[in-house]
């Protein structure tokens, strides 16, 4: 076991399987010489020279549209896009390419890879380095998006991404890169994709009080429904708390489970509100648990604005906005 | 060409038919966009309703007179073609087009080249009229419970977990009195309402099968609707023939139009309201008096003044002082809700039956301009001729009982006002002035209150205030505002 | 980093002595070769464009006036190469050997279409053929073509990758970023752009200077020297001296063009010799261009009188044969729509598979 951060976690990640597995090449700008600007590949290029860790153009459509290239002759290519506000350049050979190969191609070809970015606000980067463009992506059929919270599901996402058959977009909570710290085993292990977790557990017998409430949340905000939930645990109200870890696809059990068991439930992105992964997840919800409900399904997000610079933390669904969720959706 | 059905649109406020007044087009006419085409009487006001589209008229549907669904057909067009084909050979033969590659001359004309993507000309489901998205349902049933004391809501508040427990136990949750927020009915209020006793008379309260609805339900236009809950429709059937002679023994008219609107408005507030009436003696001495000295300059200003414009100031005088007569009870939350505003409606007798324009902030108005007001709005009420706006909002209604309104009334509140005002012709009458017996001008009000919301004393002092402003003008003039 | 266009490549103007010439440094094989594909495109495609105005298919991109390219690139291309066609360039799938069974069943997105129906026609996948499966969006294949060279180099392998696309396609972003791309990392790519005239803009070779990357010009109705130019600039890439643009014109045969109007309607189902001289004078059919090279008493004559008949015929045999084994074949069954989407079914699809109504 070692004491990890989210960097450094990624990083091991990527090292342990560009050794292990020779078609896995990483590409990207700033990638290889610098080592990242978040230092996430520091390293790599050093042990793995040029042709596996590759430093290119400013081109997103370029970088995303040769790795769909090098993934159809047989490498496995994990690309990064310096920061998801960037992705749209590519997005076309996501949507067009990427996500349609295998079915337009009867399974012929497929195109595995991994496109790493990082994605949340709170540091202060404004506009363009701030969005979580997630629901963007979900909305295409054939990718799948994840979004670890915590170093050791980093980890081991990321190395079960690598060995998933099909394109996946890993989305990195940049707010939380150093300061989400953990045990990490060493070596080599995955974590399940589609698999969420409960990270914090309500009673059956205190949901029955009629005072729980289910939380959703992943990424960086996950910290923040939990310094929420222990805030609203003063005023008698349990919160059990589900990580979603990967947003698609979803665990929908783990969450309708929990739902059913406190009939009242909180969505919180980062994301603008309006078609944002919270509307998905209220109408599986209503789906699901719609008799269980005691209360209506509540989003807490961002507005539906471009992201803010100086007023960043007004427009983060923060815990001191989580919380009068909490109270409302309790007492309703 | 196609052919196309011109409905009556829903044109909201609850309206579920019409009545056909005049035709201002006839079968084959050619008809321009916006072209007024027909009258129909909806709930009291009458609306010109023009044309969406322009087209030739096949054929109208319904008589003047005939009493129409909404959404049922009045006019059946004959649309002007608008296909037009794109310059077929050329565009098809644009060969220029990514991926076209065909095109020898189709003698089907054919729209301007796409490069892919089987555009069709007509699918199924499409060239219909379109009808409106209709306006509200009739809002607030009201507790549409009967004479008896059982309780019903037919829509009941209640979150999707206490409607499932309300079902595993089989229990119509109309029937269940709510105690939570908001009204609603939580689960406690069903587990309480499975253990305790079957109310007195009216239904069981079990679930119950769809056709019981509230007298307060107004439903569609035709159709067996009940008035008393719980109670199966009441059958009015002829005695069975014997030798009552020649003819038939029934005139059947069907209920309908204003006349049943009416009759749903009287039954809702009766059986909501709890009425009682309050009847006092007013002279109004003082107030002819004045009322003399003032028509003159009135006149000279196009204006009739009749006494309505004194009592109606007199009454927003009363109601500023006493705020609960200018209230009404909000069933949805729960809360009674004191209006700032002083919209007072005039109930006027039409041929139609009786109709209440209203007379809009009354208590910013002048003495004369509510006198032009009253005028306008009841004008245009025996007329036929109201306006939707005239004919709502209101908060506090006077009902001029007139020549034939007799010793007292009992009038109907006109729901959901807490108060009615009934003001019987002045008559001369002996009276006791001094100790001795004159003839006076006397003026009979008839008060009728919303025992709920108002309480015996309260609308006591109500009908004393505005007697007091009519006995003494001088009062009325230092006091309405 | 500027490797400067190679004046073997960069220079030579398109005509028709030049042609000889180089058909000289192809074989006979190749050329006979050539011609049969070629022909087989023709009247391939003219059946398509048939099906298409009888609505039994709904899509075809016509190659007429254009097959020397599509055909020479894609047997410039060796064994183990890698084409990446657009969607006008289905063709190079048959060049390199996929059955006509199989693009006519893909075609009308049989029940025994490879991609399932998943694709509107012209879009086959080939793997077993190293040919990609082309994208709907103009361009988009370009940069994955330099993406599975740069792998291939990267592995060590003696692959190299053949894009064709038309010029419409060379203003894309996509285009730019995969002749960027071949520029700094010289993969072993090959451009092949059909300048088809149906756009008017920059010149395919003032681009390839200003990427750094090699470039031919060379008449796309000239099969011979389509094939002689790809295959030269496949010896660059395979020496490592990076990627070449080859810019072929070419003239195209579309709908309105005075070349068709002299062929009789039914000529287009029936897979008429009329269709093999498009020419009406302007020597652009590429061949008409062939044949006569062929048939010329310069050399042995490599083909027979009468042999347009016989390959004209045995084409119209499989192609009728394809067409009513892709009819009777009937659309593929309604759930395949979830098939493909992920390498598994997704608990989520299999909702959707199994919870609605099928028509059928």
């Amino acid at each position: 076991m070692a004491q990890m951060n989210l960097v450094q976690a990624i990083n091991d990640a990527l090292r342990i399987e560009m050794k292990r597995d020779d078609r896995v090449v990483v590409m990207g700008e700033d990638v290889g010489r610098v080592g990242g600007v978040f230092r996430v590949t520091a390293g790599l290029w050093d042990e793995f020279g040029d042709d596996r860790v590759i430093d290119t153009p400013l081109s997103e459509g370029g970088i995303l549209g040769t790795a769909i290239g090098m993934a159809l002759y047989g490498l496995v290519p994990v690309p990064e896009i310096q920061f998801s506000d960037f992705i749209f350049p590519g997005y076309d050979q996501i949507v067009s390419e990427l996500a349609k190969m295998r079915w337009r191609s009867g399974g012929e070809y497929a195109a595995n890879m991994v496109i790493r970015t990082p994605v949340g606000g709170g540091i202060r980067g404004g506009l363009y380095h701030s969005q979580s463009p997630e629901s963007l992506f979900i909305h295409v059929a054939g990718l799948k998006v994840v979004c670890p919270s915590n170093p050791h599901d980093a980890k081991g996402l990321l190395l079960a991404s690598i060995r998933d058959p099909d394109p996946v977009l890993f989305f990195e909570p940049k707010r939380i890169y150093r300061a989400a710290r953990g045990e990490v085993p060493e070596g080599d292990y995955t974590v399940d994709l589609s698999k969420a977790s409960v990270v914090r557990e309500v009673k059956e017998s205190d949901a029955q009080k009629g005072r729980a409430v289910t939380i959703l949340a992943w990424g960086a905000m996950l910290y923040e429904a939990i310094s929420a939930a222990e805030q609203a645990a003063e005023q008698g109200i349990a919160c059990e708390i589900v990580d979603l870890r990967t947003l698609w696809p979803l665990d929908v059990e783990t969450i309708a489970n929990s739902v059913k068991k406190t009939g009242r439930v909180i969505v919180v992105h980062e994301a603008p509100k309006t078609c944002g992964f919270g509307a998905e997840l209220v109408a599986l919800v209503n789906e699901h648990c719609f008799t269980s409900l005691e209360a209506p399904p509540v989003r807490v997000t961002g507005f539906d604005t471009p992201f803010p610079y100086t007023l960043e933390m007004d427009y983060l669904p923060l815990a001191h906005r989580i919380l009068p969720a909490i109270v409302e959706t309790a007492r309703f | 060409m196609a052919r196309w059905e011109f409905k009556l649109p829903d044109i909201g406020e609850g309206v579920t038919e019409g009545e056909i007044v005049s035709w201002l087009i006839k079968a084959g006419d050619m008809v321009k966009e916006d072209q007024p085409m027909i009258e129909v009487m909806t709930d009291k006001a009458t609306v010109t309703i023009t044309s969406p589209k322009a087209g030739r008229v096949v054929e109208t549907v319904g008589a003047p007179g005939t009493v129409v669904a909404v959404h049922s057909t009045l006019v059946v067009f004959e649309l002007d073609g608008n296909v037009s084909a794109a310059d077929d050979h050329k565009a098809a033969a644009a060969g220029n087009g990514h991926a076209n590659g065909n095109g020898h001359g189709h003698a089907k004309s054919e729209p301007a080249a796409t490069a892919v993507g089987d555009i069709k000309e007509n699918l199924p489901g499409m060239g219909a009229a379109r009808s409106s998205t209709g306006g509200g349902a009739i809002s607030s049933s009201g507790g549409g419970g009967g004479l008896a004391s059982a309780y019903f809501n037919a829509k009941p508040l209640a979150t999707p977990a206490t409607r499932k427990l309300a079902r595993d136990m089989e229990i119509d949750l109309r029937a269940v009195p709510p105690t939570g927020p908001q009204g609603r009915v939580t689960k406690v209020d069903v587990e309480s309402f499975a253990k305790a006793p079957q109310a007195s008379g009216g239904a069981d309260a079990r679930t119950q099968g769809v056709g019981t609805s509230g007298a307060a339900k107004s439903g569609t236009g035709t159709g067996t609707g009940t008035w008393s809950s719980g109670q199966p429709p009441v059958k009015i059937t002829p005695p069975a023939q014997g030798a009552h002679g020649h003819g038939p023994l029934e005139e059947r008219v069907p209920f309908a139009g204003v006349r049943r609107k009416i009759a749903q408005k009287m039954a809702q507030s009766v059986h909501t309201a709890a009425h009682f009436t309050f009847v006092e003696e007013c002279d109004c001495t003082r107030i002819k008096e004045l009322r003399a000295r003032l028509k003159p300059s009135a006149e000279k200003q196009g204006v009739k003044l009749t006494f309505l414009p004194f009592i109606v100031k007199a009454v927003v005088a009363a109601l500023k002082k006493r705020p609960v007569l200018n209230s009404a009870l909000d069933e949805t939350t729960n809360e009674l809700v004191y209006r700032k505003y002083y919209n007072i409606g005039i109930a006027a007798s039409t041929d139609a039956g009786l109709i209440v324009p209203v007379v809009k902030d009354a208590d910013r108005r002048s003495l004369l301009d509510v006198a032009r007001e009253i005028e306008r709005v009841a004008t245009d009420a025996k007329n036929g001729k109201s306006k939707m706006e005239d004919l709502q909002g209101s908060t506090f209604t006077i009902t001029s009982l007139g020549a034939d309104g007799g010793l007292f009334a009992t009038p109907i509140i006109n729901f959901p006002e807490v108060g009615i005002l009934g003001v019987h012709q002045i008559k001369q009458k002996p009276v006791v002035k001094d100790g001795q017996i004159v003839i006076g001008d006397v003026m009979l009000l008839s008060l009728s209150f919303d025992h709920r919301i108002v309480d015996g004393h309260v609308g006591a002092a109500f009908a004393y205030d505005i007697i007091h402003y009519l006995e003494d003008p001088d009062r009325l003039f230092l006091e309405m505002a | 980093m500027h490797a400067g266009p190679d004046p073997a490549i960069s220079d030579e103007p398109p005509h028709a002595e030049g042609s000889a010439a180089r058909a000289a440094l192809s074989t006979g094989a190749d050329a006979v070769a050539l011609y049969r594909h070629m022909v087989a495109l023709r009247l391939v495609s003219a059946r398509m464009v048939d099906l298409q105005r009888s609505e039994k298919i709904a899509f075809h991109a016509s190659c007429l006036g254009e097959e020397a390219v599509i055909a020479a690139a894609a047997l410039a291309a060796r064994p183990n190469d890698w084409v990446f066609p657009g969607a006008r360039e289905w063709g190079a799938a048959l060049v390199r050997g996929l059955p006509l069974a199989n693009y006519m069943h893909h075609a009308f997105g049989s029940s025994a279409d490879a991609a399932k129906g998943h694709s509107a026609p012209d879009h086959p996948p080939a793997r077993a053929y190293r040919v990609a499966p082309a994208s709907g969006v103009a361009g988009a294949h370009v940069p994955q073509a330099v993406g599975a060279a740069w792998a291939a180099k990267i592995k060590k392998e003696d692959v190299a990758t053949i894009a064709i696309f038309g010029e419409g396609a060379s203003s894309s972003g996509d285009f730019h970023n995969a002749v960027n791309f071949a520029g700094v990392f010289k993969p072993a790519v090959v451009f092949v752009c059909r300048n088809d005239g149906r756009e008017r803009f920059a010149s395919t070779r003032e681009r390839a200077i200003a990427y750094g990357v090699a470039s031919a010009t060379v008449d796309g109705s000239d099969a011979l020297a389509v094939l002689a130019v790809v295959r030269a600039a496949l010896a660059r890439a395979a020496e490592g001296k990076g990627a070449t643009l080859v810019e072929a014109i070419t003239h195209p045969i579309a709908s309105g063009s005075p070349a068709l109007a002299r062929v009789p309607q039914e000529a287009w189902a029936r897979g008429g010799v009329e269709l093999l001289s498009l020419d009406h004078g302007a020597n652009v059919d590429p061949i008409v261009r062939l044949r006569r090279v062929l048939e010329s008493t310069q050399r042995e004559k490599l083909l027979e009188n009468g042999a347009d008949e016989a390959i004209a015929r045995e084409v119209r045999a499989a192609v009728d044969a394809a067409v009513s084994d892709a009819e009777r074949a009937g659309p593929p069954a309604a759930s395949t729509i979830f098939d493909d989407v992920y390498a598994e079914v997704p608990a989520h699809l299999r909702v959707q598979k199994e919870s609605s109504p099928w028509r059928r």
